[in-house]
């Protein structure tokens, strides 16, 4: 078994964790410059009390960011704690100082309102509240005489809160896709195996039927043996073989890993009476188109059966796997084709059904060849080479 | 004369073994025990010694490879003949490799069971051309997967080539004439393909046992 990628339940879970880590160092670089700045402060005391409101904040913000509870209270409650603690640089320090310095005491530590924005509603979002705490920060260091831009804030915490927007929506779409394809996949396989089972189930009752009424209703236990027939044939897609039934080129579509195909599971789907299968144990996988054609051209051959071998006629289908390669072969126990038909129907131009199975194989660069004895059968040995880079 | 063929039948379906059991005794076989699960097909094996025993893939208690393995370890002489739905596959593969000697579909007509039953109690392999391609398909597996010790068994080009036959439908005696050998011969190279794997299977559970310690 191959290893599955399996959705996350949280697929955001790891953005949130690595903002935490950039939550506690921003903090730690708010500390130290509070530690060097903080005697030309005009209110040391109050400036670190500020500090100690924002220490005690991460805490909570951190636990409850990582966990995920209330996540969209938490980081409304931050944008506006964010705001005030920039703003409050009017009131801890003389204004020489803070016009010309990072906003205190946050500093770099405003920039996490701005990141959890971008991960929780989007790059919208996060752009928008990126510019508004950049205006702050300008605001509070009077430079909105200055064009903004001018300052790096702006644009650094406008990207920032877009960025991890993006970023967030792409991974949530990505698990989105990701868990609708798991869920599919389990769909089509439950799907499958209760028709496997509907299927054996019901054979084997009508089996029972015409076992046990053969001795009192022979007519019941035709019935029932009949019905089994047409069963399979009605599963298989395939009509039961009879001279003038038309065969449904159709394949039964079990695309399992993207784009391959099963090639024995979609031959056993065709076993009946008349059509015996013979497949190695586990999947035989083509790439889809590889495989539509191989099992075309085998219900081709099938039909040819039908029409040609006579009512008695069995197919024996046989599927090989020779890794380079996928070989099947279609052989019946008919009275074989007469010597000089085949040349008189080419040259009548009836080699119409030849033909398309050689076509079919020749498109996706495999072989097909006929042999026929005289009272011995015919033989299809159809041929398809696999994809480049083996899709096993 | 010589005594009637005897049989056990193993089947969780009370109705299934009874139209089972009918077809046989008609047919002349003697249904000495029937049961509904690996541990009463064990000990009811072990009582009657069956010739024959008619294995259900599907049990309540187990597998049909379990009670394989559980028959024959109670009664070695026994033969193991596998019945079971055509979706089951590679289950099958695993009852052949556990030691069953052929497998036939559910829905094979009374004539082909009984045939069947008669061919596995004269000691024949009841190798269908699905149970070709399976052990063909096994066989080639197993030389494309990494070395193992002891290295894993191979076909001769000329038993691979018979099983393609047996897999494409070709009768025993078609087989022979195409190849321009006797129909025992075929019969024996189709033998020595299970009995190799059968064997193979052997050891790697023997293996398996001493490695877990579960020989003691």
């Amino acid at each position: 078994m191959t290893a599955q990628p399996t959705p996350e339940e949280d697929p955001l879970r790891p953005l949130w964790r690595a903002a935490q880590v950039f939550r506690v160092a921003s903090f730690g670089y708010a500390v130290a410059v509070e530690i060097t700045s903080a005697r030309d402060y005009a209110h040391p005391y109050l400036s670190w009390a500020l500090v100690a409101v924002e220490a005690a904040w991460t805490g909570v913000a951190v636990v409850a960011l990582t966990l995920g509870w209330h996540r969209r209270a938490v980081v409304a409650v931050e944008l506006a704690l964010a705001l005030l603690l920039v703003l409050s640089s009017w009131v801890v320090s003389p204004r020489a100082f803070w016009v010309t310095h990072e906003s205190l005491p946050t500093t770099l530590w405003c920039a996490n309102v701005v990141v959890s924005f971008g991960l929780l509603w989007g790059p919208l979002a996060g752009a928008v509240v990126g510019l508004v705490v950049a205006l702050a920060v300008n605001l509070v260091s009077s430079q909105l005489t200055d064009p903004p831009w001018r300052d790096a804030s702006v644009p650094v915490l406008v990207t920032i809160g877009f960025v991890l927007g993006v970023l967030a929506r792409t991974a949530t779409r990505a698990n989105d896709q990701l868990r609708a394809a798991v869920e599919q996949r389990a769909a089509t396989e439950e799907r499958e195996r209760l028709a496997r089972q509907v299927h054996d189930g019901a054979l084997q009752v009508l089996a029972l039927v015409a076992r046990r009424q053969g001795a009192v209703d022979a007519e019941l236990a035709a019935m029932a043996d009949e019905q089994q027939r047409a069963l399979r044939g009605y599963l298989s897609q395939l009509p039961a073989p009879s001279p003038d039934a038309p065969v449904r080129a159709a394949t039964t579509h079990r695309a399992t890993l993207a784009g391959t195909l099963d090639v024995a599971a979609a031959l056993t789907d065709l076993e009946s009476s008349a059509i015996r299968v013979s497949v190695p144990p586990g999947p035989v996988r083509l790439d889809s188109h590889r495989a539509e054609e191989l099992v075309a051209a085998v219900h081709a051959a099938l039909h040819n059966v039908a029409v040609h071998a006579g009512p008695e006629a069995v197919a024996y289908l046989l599927v090989e796997d020779l890794d380079e390669e996928v070989v099947v072969s279609v052989r019946d126990d008919g009275p074989g084709i007469p010597q000089g038909r085949l040349e008189r129907a080419a040259r009548e131009g009836r080699l119409g059904v030849r033909q398309s199975i050689r076509g079919r194989l020749a498109a996706v660069g495999g072989t097909a060849e006929l042999t026929t004895t005289d009272g011995e059968g015919t033989e299809w040995e159809l041929r398809v080479p696999r994809a480049r880079g083996g899709a096993r | 004369m010589t005594d009637p063929t005897t049989v056990m039948v193993v089947d969780d379906h009370p109705m299934w073994r009874d139209a089972v059991s009918r077809d046989l005794e008609a047919a002349g076989f003697a249904v000495v025990a029937t049961a509904d699960g690996v541990t009463t097909a064990a000990t009811r094996a072990a009582a009657t010694r069956p010739d024959v025993v008619l294995m259900d893939m599907q049990l309540p208690d187990g597998t049909g490879t379990d009670a394989t393995l559980r028959v024959l370890a109670a009664s070695p002489d026994t033969r193991v003949l596998v019945l079971s739905a055509s979706s089951e596959r590679d289950d099958v593969l695993e009852a052949v490799k556990a030691g069953a000697s052929g497998y036939l579909v559910k829905t094979a007509s009374a004539a082909e069971l009984t045939a069947a039953v008669r061919s596995t109690a004269d000691g024949q392999a009841v190798f269908t051309p699905g149970l070709a391609g399976l052990v063909l398909g096994e066989y080639r597996r197993m030389s494309t997967a990494p070395p193992s010790t002891p290295p894993a068994p191979v076909l001769t080009p000329r038993e691979a080539e018979v099983l393609r036959l047996v897999a494409k439908g070709l009768a025993a005696k078609q087989i022979a004439t195409r190849l321009g050998v006797s129909h025992r011969t075929v019969e024996s190279h189709v033998q020595a393909t299970l009995r190799k794997l059968q064997l193979a299977n052997r050891v790697e559970l023997t293996r398996y046992a001493i490695e877990t310690g579960l020989d003691e």
